[in-house]
């Protein structure tokens, strides 16, 4: 937030200079958040301001994930905000802004992460949206203003019914907790077996699809496809890396301590989370843009999520975290790829990018993360699947299993198409068609290419098995089976 | 006689969210969403006199500031900048308005018919919470209805305006007590997020010259 003031400030000023204050402050974010998991490793938990904050590894990991991928989308954005200025995209003037929303963006989902009352978690997530509608909407061209308006209003209205299903959830705690403690959910853990059974059903009902519309999970999805396209490349890394599990570790803080005793819940969240998963990439398959089909791709990889939390066995929390983390930095990372494209060739369009000459170092970072989200072993996003599919099968969850390992299979399917659209058509002697040596693009700056690079050794080194990221994803689903028995 | 004064007027809502509906010319549809805000501010403070609940004084206070004057203000300023009179809607006024009387009236039957099933605390059984959490399932539902049925773009704004009312007055009937700082929290998102979209929407004016939904949905969803 600091970072936030002083960026507009100097920017008002120096707009040449914008962006400098956002890096610094997102790398300070990210090293707070690294020394935070140094601190709730091993399942440590703290509070502040009377209970209102708490932190444990759920809450440190995730804070980790969003500053990181904060960190990383500020770096790019950067260099791809003053390539769009060269290119007349965008006035110098208005660096700045983009620099000074980000950064509040980017505050109020750490915050989300850390917060313990229930009613500023509807505050926290709806203000992320408002700081993201600024940055949506932010070219300020017809379609782009389109996706603001639409991204607003539907999340908005999801979100207030998101407020009712909190506010449900208090007033049945309070006689038992009283006023001010009826507002921290781990207050409320403690007491969850007690509350009035069809107040809570109805009420987490109401949570799950009034957060999940902010997490795009179907039918509440309408909003998200246009604004992933529309929206500038680093806005929409944050957005579909870290801002959708915002959302969704929301759902997961407030309705995961009714489990134990309303398995109609977890029934609930595992059929929207199959619907969400089959019908997002079933449409992903019929896009032709690039970043359209990574939106609804992300639709499909929510609904992977919100079914391992549906589950709601350990082996189910591991896998819907693992995910998190899995699709929230592969994701990102392919939004950026999507992004040097953009900036190369002035198009987002598979079969037009197909005509040109890529990066064979581009073309291996964008490939790597479409197989991790797509899979395949031994990446990342293989082990994270393999514990849902897991999960559901000692849970005697056949048709949601079948459903999980058909999607999986289709996203392997749409990931490769796009990229042999892209990438593989062309060859080195000239395009597929014998014509001319085809165009190599403007090439894409070496900060973004950096960026793009360092997130994509991330992702293999989620993937390779390295005792800390398991541990830190044992002690995270641990911390929330531990809220669930209210400890 | 204050549980009197409170049902005339929490029915007086209903009909200032069927009138800002309705109202094709925009400042008077704005003039009427500021006069049921007030109305919830009103008898926010009769409440605060009849239950002796002193906090129910701010939540008043809190309703007057953001929803009666700030949102009102922002409407009005906003409204100027793009044309008074609203996109003609789906339906013309008359099917529109019977439309709306019967969501509206059903949403307030089933309300009032399950409050006991919806009531969370014995203390907030009976009047005056059964009438306020009916008529605020009626407004909540009128405001759902100008989100599906109204194609000007100020207009939908509106209608989530009259959502949010809704939902605030649903909290009387189901946490009186929630903090008045939370409330704060919730009321200054809904009054950002009511400045924004405008802001939006006055952009999308700017550069499509209409606030016709239907015209300006160039992308697919």
């Amino acid at each position: 937030m600091i970072a936030a003031l002083v960026e507009y400030g100097l920017g008002r000023k120096f707009p040449a200079a914008a962006g400098r204050v956002a890096v610094l402050g997102a790398t300070v974010t990210f090293g707070i958040a690294i020394a935070l998991v140094k601190a709730v490793y091993g399942g440590a938990r703290y509070t502040a301001l009377g209970h209102q904050l708490l932190a444990d590894t759920l809450a440190g990991f995730v804070a980790l994930i969003i500053s990181f991928v904060g960190w990383i989308a500020t770096i790019y954005a950067y260099s791809y905000l003053r390539r769009q200025v060269a290119d007349g995209r965008v006035a110098v003037e208005r660096m700045p802004v983009f620099f000074a929303w980000c950064m509040v963006f980017i505050s109020t989902m750490t915050a989300a992460t850390v917060n313990n009352n229930l009613i500023m978690m509807y505050v926290l997530v709806e203000a992320t949206t408002l700081a993201s509608a600024v940055l949506v909407s932010y070219y300020w061209k017809p379609e782009s203003l389109e996706a603001g308006y639409k991204y607003l209003l539907l999340c908005s209205v999801g979100i207030t019914i998101g407020l009712l299903g909190c506010v449900v959830i208090y007033s049945s705690a309070v006689p038992l907790v009283g006023g001010h403690n009826a507002m921290l959910i781990s207050e409320i853990a403690k007491v969850a077996g007690q509350l009035p059974r069809m107040a809570i059903l109805m009420a987490s009902v109401l949570v799950i699809i009034g957060f999940g519309s902010k997490a795009g999970l179907v039918p509440f999805h309408a909003w998200l496809p246009d604004t992933y396209s529309q929206a500038p490349v680093p806005v929409t890394a944050l957005l579909s890396g870290v801002a959708s599990k915002v959302a969704i570790y929301a759902v997961a803080r407030i309705v995961t301590i009714f489990f134990p005793g309303h398995s109609a819940i977890g029934t609930f969240a595992i059929i929207l989370g199959a619907i969400s998963m089959l019908v997002g990439i079933i449409v992903a398959y019929q896009q032709t843009d690039l970043r359209r089909m990574l939106a609804y791709s992300s639709v499909s990889q929510m609904g992977y999520i919100i079914l391992a939390f549906g589950i709601g066995s350990y082996l189910g929390f591991y896998g819907a975290i693992f995910h998190l983390l899995t699709h929230g930095i592969s994701k990102a990372m392919m939004f950026l790829c999507c992004g040097a494209l953009a900036i190369s060739f002035g198009t987002t369009d598979m079969r037009q990018l197909g005509t040109k000459k890529h990066s064979r170092l581009l073309a291996v970072c964008f490939f790597i993360g479409a197989l991790a989200i797509g899979g395949m072993p031994p990446l990342s996003g293989f082990w994270s699947k393999f514990a849902i599919y897991v999960a559901a099968g000692q849970a005697h969850l056949w048709w949601p299993l079948g459903i999980c390992l058909l999607t999986s299979l289709l996203t392997l399917a749409v990931m490769i198409r796009a990229g042999a659209m892209i990438f593989l058509q062309h060859s080195p002697h000239g395009d597929s068609h014998g014509s001319a040596i085809a165009d190599a693009g403007r090439g894409c700056p070496p900060v973004m290419m950096t960026v793009i690079v360092l997130t994509t050794l991330v992702v293999l080194v989620t993937g390779s098995n390295i005792g800390s990221v398991n541990h830190l994803i044992d002690f995270s689903a641990k911390a929330l089976l531990q809220q669930i028995v209210g400890g | 006689m204050i549980s009197y004064a409170i049902m005339y007027i929490s029915l007086l809502m209903i009909v200032t969210s069927l009138l800002a509906m309705e109202w094709r010319s925009l400042p008077e549809a704005v003039y009427t969403y500021q006069v049921q805000s007030v109305l919830i501010a009103l008898v926010f403070a009769l409440y605060a006199y009849l239950l002796h609940n002193s906090a129910l004084y701010y939540w008043s206070g809190t309703a007057l500031v953001s929803k009666g004057i700030i949102v009102p203000w922002l409407l009005r300023r906003y409204v100027l900048r793009v044309h008074s009179k609203e996109t003609p809607p789906m339906l013309t006024i008359l099917p529109s308005m019977v439309l709306g009387i019967a969501a509206a009236l059903l949403g307030f039957a089933w309300a009032f018919k399950h409050h006991a099933d919806l009531v969370l605390l014995p203390e907030l059984a009976g009047e005056p919470y059964r009438m306020n959490s009916a008529v605020a399932a009626a407004v909540l539902i009128l405001g759902f209805y100008a989100l599906l049925t109204r194609r000007d773009a100020f207009k939908i704004v509106i209608g989530l305006c009259l959502l949010e009312n809704g939902v605030h007055m649903g909290l009387i009937s189901l946490a009186p007590s929630i903090p008045e700082t939370a409330l704060i929290g919730v009321v200054t998102d809904v009054v950002v997020s009511v400045g924004m979209l405008l802001y939006i929407v006055t952009g999308i004016y700017r550069s499509a010259g209409s606030l016709d939904t239907s015209h300006i949905a160039q992308l697919r969803g």
